[in-house]
């Protein structure tokens, strides 16, 4: 029998949904199974100091704290898995890049001037990342299938679609027909179209697509009656930077 | 061979298939039409032409192949009941016989030996119809045309004839006329505007979001992923829908894609549909069902992109040809 995979559940800035996500059923069972669990702050409180084969990390790096968290994890592993939107993309924290910093710090925390703040980024930006696993939750299946394929010693697969791809072959009907700002086009598949299935519009927490064509569907809001702000407040929700360096620099999103 | 049968008929003769077969006909769901099973005829619905063509029945999304375990594969085939696929149009019939030229696994062709082909004439098209343009041949099993009080049901094949042994037979044999168009496609022979500018226009409104080719009834290319089982032990292989208007379709080890740019999918998508396939099989793959035209969220219509070519022929100022030229005058 191979020796079982150690194994790393950790959290910088964040909400935690990510790590609540791995605690369902389906996912827990895997990694208790399939490889072996070695740190998980959020439910367990003993200490492991060795080292670690994988380390799955959630949030966003906020504070000055987290880089130095980061980069401690990466020396004790050999591989770094970011969960969820807020550790691929950035996700909701990254809104604070296109606001005015102070004025958002103070409305924030009013007592706490003394905070050593960062601009919110993804994890990449700090460390080498090897696994994505995007969405805001991200998907169990996902989580399962990539535990599964790495217990296996299989070569994991990135997804590389837009959205579209998975909701048109299920047949449902276009949001974008409907009038509706669906970020679809332009967002990395792989959720089974969750969002539109169930007639809502697509919010881009899985990042953007890199082989989007931006023109053509900023072309395409305008003429369905939309101006830049609405555009924009739809993009910013969850990969605005990676939006803005796909159009180089800052140019797009601030026109 | 045709027979006639009342139009207030056809319900009993439905109900009386339903004891027998697996019905598939036109459903409205949620917004959306598509091919379904059905319990009763009331069910089934008169639209123009179905949103979603009747290849998810052959070929539905997710559909378990092959499955790997202790170094052995099992192919699994695609069982079915004997089905009827009712109220298919001139063109989705020949969707069919596009497709069955193109696939051969067992799983397929398992699932279309058991279905019989209803077909039924289009009455109202839409106005992104070109059926008529692209060579439609006759091919179904059955197939209803209205006139009058009655319909005319010519039938096609011993399956068709089966279904309605008991009908009365029409003495005179009456000619089925094509349905009406509203577009037309001017030219097939289209090898000569590869070149042309003008199909810039088209690209840049594309979002290569895939929905032509999720839509079109002849589209068939597929991925396959293996899925791994719980036990880790069990490996599944399962066919997902697949598109070449996605740079993924044609990306190979090493990270090359052969079609990188979005002008070069376009094009081979609509040249493929148009004179590809007609060179290799001897009918076009397109069959003029305009689904890529109406699905489409940016309207982009190749169909009006050639007939403007047609039209207006730009002289090919290409290098390439420039070349030739020289070396030919000297």
């Amino acid at each position: 029998m191979k020796e079982k995979l150690k194994v790393g559940v950790y959290g910088i800035t964040g909400c935690a949904g990510c790590l609540l996500t791995v605690l369902y059923e389906e996912c827990f069972k895997e990694l208790i199974e399939l490889v072996d669990l070695k740190a998980f702050p959020l439910v367990r409180s003993d200490t492991y100091k060795g080292n670690f084969d994988y380390i799955f990390i959630e949030g966003t790096v906020c504070f000055d704290e987290d880089i130095i968290v980061l980069n401690k994890l990466r020396k004790r592993t050999k591989y770094i898995v970011a969960l969820g939107a807020c550790s691929c993309t950035g996700g909701v924290p990254t809104i604070k890049n296109f606001l005015d910093q102070e004025k958002t710090l103070k409305l924030v925390y009013p007592a706490h001037n003394e905070l050593k703040e960062e601009d919110p980024t993804p994890i990449n930006k700090h460390i080498k990342v090897d696994y994505y696993l995007p969405q805001c939750p991200p998907s169990k299946k996902e989580i399962v299938s990539f535990i599964r394929c790495i217990a296996k010693g299989e070569v994991w697969k990135d997804y590389n679609d837009p959205v579209c791809v998975e909701c048109r072959s299920k047949g449902n009907p276009c949001l974008l027909d409907q009038n509706k700002i669906c970020l679809g086009p332009i967002t990395l598949g792989g959720c089974g179209a969750l969002c539109p299935s169930n007639d809502v519009i697509c919010y881009g927490c899985r990042g953007p697509f890199k082989d989007a064509n931006l023109d053509a569907y900023t072309n395409m809001l305008k003429k369905m009656g939309y101006n830049k702000k609405e555009m924009h407040d739809k993009m910013r929700t969850f990969s605005g930077l990676q939006f803005r360096d796909q159009e180089g620099g800052k140019t797009w999103l601030e026109k | 061979m045709q027979k006639i049968l009342l139009k207030e008929n056809l319900n009993e003769l439905i109900k009386t298939w339903i004891k027998k077969y697996e019905i598939i006909a036109p459903v409205k769901e949620s917004k959306i039409s598509r091919f379904k099973k059905i319990n009763s005829p009331n069910e089934i619905y008169d639209c123009l032409l179905t949103d979603i063509p009747a290849k998810t029945h052959f070929m539905p999304e997710g559909e378990t192949l092959l499955e790997h375990k202790d170094k052995k594969t099992i192919e699994i085939e695609g069982k079915i009941k004997k089905t009827i696929l009712f109220g298919l149009r001139k063109c989705d019939l020949n969707a069919i016989q596009v497709v069955d030229k193109v696939m051969f696994d067992k799983n397929y062709i398992n699932k279309r030996k058991n279905t019989t082909l209803v077909g039924f004439f289009c009455e109202n098209p839409d106005k992104y119809c070109f059926c008529n343009s692209m060579e439609l041949q006759d091919f179904y099993d059955l197939y209803f045309y209205p006139q009058g009080k009655n319909y005319i049901i010519s039938i096609g094949s011993k399956k068709g004839e089966e279904l309605v042994k008991h009908l009365p037979e029409l003495k005179k044999e009456i000619k089925i006329p094509n349905p009406k168009n509203f577009k037309k496609l001017n030219t097939l022979d289209i090898e000569k505007y590869y070149r042309d500018e003008r199909w810039k226009a088209d690209v840049r409104k594309c979002l290569s979001c895939t929905a032509c080719t999720a839509y079109c009834p002849t589209c068939n290319c597929f991925d396959i992923k293996e899925l791994i089982n719980s036990d880790i032990k069990t490996i599944q292989s399962k066919r997902f829908h697949s598109s070449c208007m996605s740079k993924n379709f044609s990306l190979v080890a090493g990270g090359k894609s052969f079609r990188d740019s979005r002008t070069s999918r376009f094009k081979h998508f609509v040249f493929h549909k148009v004179l590809y396939f007609k060179k290799q099989k001897g009918r076009p793959m397109c069959i003029g069902c305009g689904r890529c035209l109406r699905v489409c969220p940016t309207k982009i219509d190749w169909v009006n992109t050639i007939n403007k070519m047609n039209r207006k022929p730009l002289f090919n100022f290409s290098r390439f040809s420039f070349k030739k030229l020289k070396e030919t005058n000297k």
